[in-house]
């Protein structure tokens, strides 16, 4: 009897309504009397592998706090509710765990970080930032190694890109400040406050020298990606907070992230160290074969990386960086004009947009974990 | 207080699954079987809707966890009606009798009226 209840009660809807109520009595009555009986139903024939396997792969879709919560328990109730012979999910299931996922995830994503996760998260976000400046030194040399043009005309530090450097190491390092600041290690952010201003003036002096291409746009634009990605990566809606923050694994995605959303922003992204040179210059740019193993490398440490935990308070580090280096891009085109690489001020007009928003979105975010 | 402003939003599912707690404790799957047969077959609720609305009773405190248990290597957890979730089903039953009440004596009063309106459109 205990076994056939669902299919008796559905039966019993679709026909006599005289029948339901009693078939309904009878089932209260039973379920009264003994309440192991549907549970030993529902788990009577072994449901099926491939089933199991496919409600895993939705249920991934919560955040990992959820799933280490509820994962089992609502996987038990999944397959008890899942009639023999099914192999997959129905549809209705499928939404509806999927609405109640993006649910779940939009609800964490609205918590307060905890003063942990922003530690960590501002440490991050410096570390992103500076990763990246360096992988773009790194594809300037490699974009002038083989033009016996270019290297004669790169002169460390007496050139356009020595003022680029310069300034990508300023920015890196003001970066650096912020988070030793909020770290609470003041005395680390002093000295990285001290190499930034040094390096600051060298770009000023490049500037004032004529050599007026620091790639202010570059700049932005790379330290706006690390911001996004910080906050994509830290939200506690992506992640589950308080677990440990940077593994390889956890780094792999990082970087994994970072490199794909360059590739999407613009896929001649090698083509970025023109702006250094100009479009006269003798760069090559990588073989696109180098994009595209970039791409599937990005892909492959999504895959095997799992997320980490980073809060969304780093923006509130980052914007006011990002803006003052969106106004001071678009000051220098005003007020300098470019020799090596024209500006482009639409260019730089959607930096400051994007760093706007980020702000506005920085800004939200503080009130609200200061009104709770 | 807070019990009532928590009824104010009580929608059918959540009432259904605080009506069937209230009766003993019960795990996911019995909850949803019970929620069914307590309306009829009307209202088949969905794992991901039940457990939306299961969080968000239990971070309320009408509804406590008590207590789990792992059958044929599948965990299983145990739900009760907490005393705020007693409170809170009695006030909101108590609203829909009022509301019901209210509606039997409209009805009773202007029976001919009521039934009246629609012939006369047909006609």
């Amino acid at each position: 009897m205990s076994d056939e209840l669902p299919e008796t009660l559905s039966e019993a809807v679709a026909g006599d309504p005289a029948a339901e109520t009693v078939a309904v009595e009878a089932a209260v009555e039973q379920l009264a009397a003994e309440p192991a009986a549907v549970d030993a139903a529902a788990l009577a024939t072994a449901p099926d592998p491939a089933l199991e396997r496919r409600y895993r792969r939705l249920l991934a879709l919560y955040p990992p706090s959820w799933r280490s919560a509820r994962l089992e328990e609502v996987l038990t109730v999944l397959l008890s509710c899942a009639e023999p012979g099914r192999t997959r999910p129905g549809w209705r299931d499928g939404a509806d765990l999927v609405r109640h996922a993006i649910g779940e995830r939009v609800r964490l994503a609205g918590r307060p970080v905890s003063s942990d996760d922003r530690r960590c998260g501002v440490a991050l976000a410096g570390v992103i930032a500076f990763a990246l400046l360096a992988a773009l030194s790194v594809l300037e040399l490699g974009a002038l190694v083989p033009s016996e043009r270019a290297w004669s005309q790169y002169l460390f530090l007496t050139s356009a890109g020595g003022g680029g450097a310069a300034a990508m190491t300023a920015s890196a390092a003001t970066l650096f400040a912020g988070a030793f600041w909020l770290g609470r290690s003041r005395r680390s952010a002093i000295v990285a406050m001290a190499i930034a201003d040094v390096c600051f003036l060298f770009g000023a002096l490049q500037l004032r020298n004529g050599y007026s291409a620091v790639p202010w746009s570059l700049i932005i634009g790379i330290l706006g990606l690390a911001a996004l990605t910080t906050v994509l990566v830290s939200n506690a809606g992506f992640s589950g907070a308080g677990r440990a923050m940077i593994g390889p694994r956890g780094a792999l995605e990082l970087v994994g992230a970072l490199v794909l959303f360059a590739l999407a922003a613009n896929w001649h992204h090698i083509a970025w160290t023109a702006v250094l040179f100009g479009p006269d210059s003798s760069y090559n740019g990588l073989p696109q074969v180098a994009a595209v193993a970039l791409l599937l490398g990005a892909v492959a440490a999504i895959a095997v990386a799992r997320r980490n935990p980073v809060p969304l308070i780093a923006v509130t580090v980052l914007s006011p960086l990002l803006l003052a280096g969106a106004v001071a891009a678009i000051a220098q085109s005003w007020l300098f004009g470019n020799t090596y690489a024209s500006v482009n001020l639409a260019d730089d007009a959607v930096w400051a947009a994007i760093v706007a928003a980020l702000l506005g979105a920085s800004a939200l975010a503080t009130r609200r974990r200061a009104a709770r | 207080m807070y019990a009532a402003r928590i009824v104010s939003r009580l929608q059918e599912p959540t009432f259904l699954i605080l009506t069937a707690l209230a009766e003993r404790q019960l795990h996911g799957y019995a909850l949803l079987r019970r929620v069914e047969e307590l309306s009829d077959g009307r209202l088949r609720l969905r794992a991901g809707t039940l457990y939306a609305a299961l969080d968000r009773l239990v971070g309320e405190g009408l509804v406590a966890v008590d207590g789990e248990e792992v059958v044929e290597g599948r965990l299983r957890r145990y739900y009760v009606l907490s005393e705020l979730g007693h409170h809170a089903l009695a006030l909101e039953t108590h609203r829909w009798q009022a509301n019901v009440a209210a509606a039997n004596r409209v009805l009773a009063t202007r029976p001919a009226e009521g039934l009246a309106r629609p012939a006369e459109g047909l006609a």
